[in-house]
């Protein structure tokens, strides 16, 4: 018991640096320099100090790929104006339950465009497209200077309003898509599994029905009741899109599928998870999991490889492919 | 040792060519242009300070030392080991950083009592049934007791937890950083998370029946 306090501390210290650092702001290059200098003057060129403004155009080397996309970002401006308008009159019409998701703020679904904004990777992540992702996360800079950076890695260079109109819609859709998928995922216990959903309160939002599952499912692993805390979690998995809540849900029913010792269903749970989450904290497991019982494991270490270089089956997945 | 060569904290825009583009930027870098450590700052920044995140427990002192990291290696660009890989050596000085940062910090008996003053306030965080409606602030404290009850470990346990337990290092990157073994990693995790047991039971954050069920 004392490891799942442990764990319980690990997973709440995780998703609280997850939430500080969605809100964290790049400082300016400029003070950076600044410091080198009060570190070393004489290790810093006083030119440097003065090219700090604006060090770029010093940097030839970059890809010219952001010049060229300069033109997104009027483009995507007027985009967003537009989109901000059509929100506005579409608030006046959706209707309770759109509304309710809206204001939980649910993430796409992993069918619609990505969000930049959006994105997040996880903590527990180290793939490279998960680091490559967390460039892209904080759009602000105290120097602007980001600004053309986020235009430059973000193809669709999104506005709140464009991602509030995303949002406004994702939840219900991603709930449904969800559900789809997750069928294919055998339910022992689908008879308990429908009580938690139908018993959402009128004006209860998602974060609270996830949250309260979240505690009845931990509530009945106390009890001891698996097939209890399965349903649950698997009511998470349905309808909390693809918030960090419903990974964790999946990572419960990893871990009770193989207590069960129930492979066919942590096969098509692992399945369901990387298609929802294809770079999401516990993909590395998920993959190298699937590999193992692959059917042509060769080529699926392979694929494996070529995502997760460094990844926790490296060897194993090296091995394999040869 | 082997050094962790193939960290990944400075992604390069085009995956492919990652390796050539890092080694250019920091060669030119090395040789004093800014406009390299400025690309170099924009792609490093936000992992190191997702990793300085994850060892010193607070956003702002991250922030503090992410910048301090790279004022660093800006000034310090000579003494760089071309040999060593630049993410590698980025990551060695955020370490060294975040060591200073717990050593400064380093009273265990304050952190205890803001343990003890935590428990009174939200007894609600040690039970496993949540009644406190705000899971956000209920997280928050906890991560605030967990990084209470690492200041009182000893370095090397603190490290190998937080490197793996929480940035969730992969265990031969984690081991390279820190300079052991992966079986040494191992062994110092495992032992980290049984002292942390035992100082949550020991502040009555868990029951004794709690830890001896384990």
């Amino acid at each position: 018991m004392t490891a799942d306090h442990v764990d319980r501390l690990i997973s709440a210290a995780t998703a609280t640096a997850d939430r500080d650092l969605a809100h964290a702001v790049r400082p300016a290059f400029t003070d950076v320099v600044a410091r080198a200098a009060r570190l070393d003057p004489a290790a810093v060129p006083t030119r440097w100090l003065a090219a700090a403004d604006d060090p770029r155009p010093a940097w030839p080397a970059e890809p010219a790929v952001a010049p060229r996309r300069r033109w997104l970002v009027p483009l995507l401006a007027a985009a967003a104006v537009l989109l901000a308008f059509g929100v506005q009159r579409g608030l006046a019409r959706r209707d309770p339950a759109s509304e309710r998701a809206f204001q939980a703020g649910a993430q796409p679904d992993p069918a619609a465009p990505q969000s930049s904004r959006n994105t997040r990777p996880s903590a527990r992540t180290t793939t490279d497209s998960a680091v490559h992702d967390s460039t892209t996360q904080h759009s602000v800079t105290r120097d602007g200077a980001a600004l053309d950076s986020a235009a430059r890695n973000s193809p669709a260079h999104d506005s709140a309003a464009h991602d509030s109109a995303r949002n406004a819609a994702a939840d219900d859709s991603a709930a449904r898509n969800a559900a789809a998928r997750d069928a294919a995922v055998p339910d022992t216990t689908r008879t308990a599994d429908t009580s938690a959903a139908d018993a959402r309160a009128p004006h209860e939002s998602l974060d609270d029905l996830l949250a309260r599952l979240d505690d009845e499912a931990e509530a009945c692993m106390q009890a001891g009741d698996l097939a209890c805390a399965d349903a649950r979690y698997r009511e998470i998995v349905q309808r909390g899109g693809r918030r960090v809540q419903v990974e964790l849900a999946f990572a419960d029913r990893f871990h009770l599928a193989r207590q069960r010792g129930d492979d066919d269903a942590l096969r098509k749970l692992w399945t369901a998870y990387l298609t929802r989450f294809p770079r999401g904290q516990f993909a590395d497991d998920a993959r190298g999991g699937s590999c193992r019982h692959a059917a042509q494991p060769a080529a699926c270490w392979r694929s494996y490889l070529a995502d997760f270089p460094t990844g926790s089956f490296a060897a194993e997945a090296a091995e394999a492919a040869r | 040792m082997q050094h962790a060569t193939h960290l990944r904290l400075c992604p390069a825009q085009d995956p492919a060519d990652a390796p050539a583009q890092t080694s250019t930027l920091v060669a030119r870098a090395c040789a004093g242009d800014i406009g390299a450590w400025a690309t170099l700052y924009e792609r490093c920044y936000d992992a190191l300070l997702r990793q300085l995140r994850h060892l010193t427990g607070d956003l702002a002192t991250a922030e503090e030392l992410a910048q301090e990291t790279f004022a660093q290696a800006m000034a310090s660009r000579t003494r760089y080991d071309r040999a060593r890989s630049f993410e590698a050596w980025l990551h060695g000085i955020a370490l060294n950083m975040a060591r200073k940062h717990w050593r400064s910090r380093r009273n265990t008996s304050a952190a205890h009592a803001r343990l003890g003053a935590m428990h009174d306030a939200c007894p609600a965080a040690s039970s496993s049934a949540l009644a406190d409606p705000d899971r956000m602030h209920l997280q928050r404290e906890r991560s605030r007791v967990l990084y209470d009850v690492l200041a009182g470990l000893p370095d090397k346990l603190r490290e190998a937890f937080l490197v793996r337990e929480l940035q969730a290092m992969p265990p031969e990157e984690a081991a390279a950083l820190l300079e052991i073994s992966p079986g040494n990693l191992a062994v110092r995790v495992s032992r980290a998370r049984a002292r942390i047991g035992e100082e949550l039971r020991r502040l009555g954050w868990l029951s004794p029946e709690q830890g001896a069920s384990r």
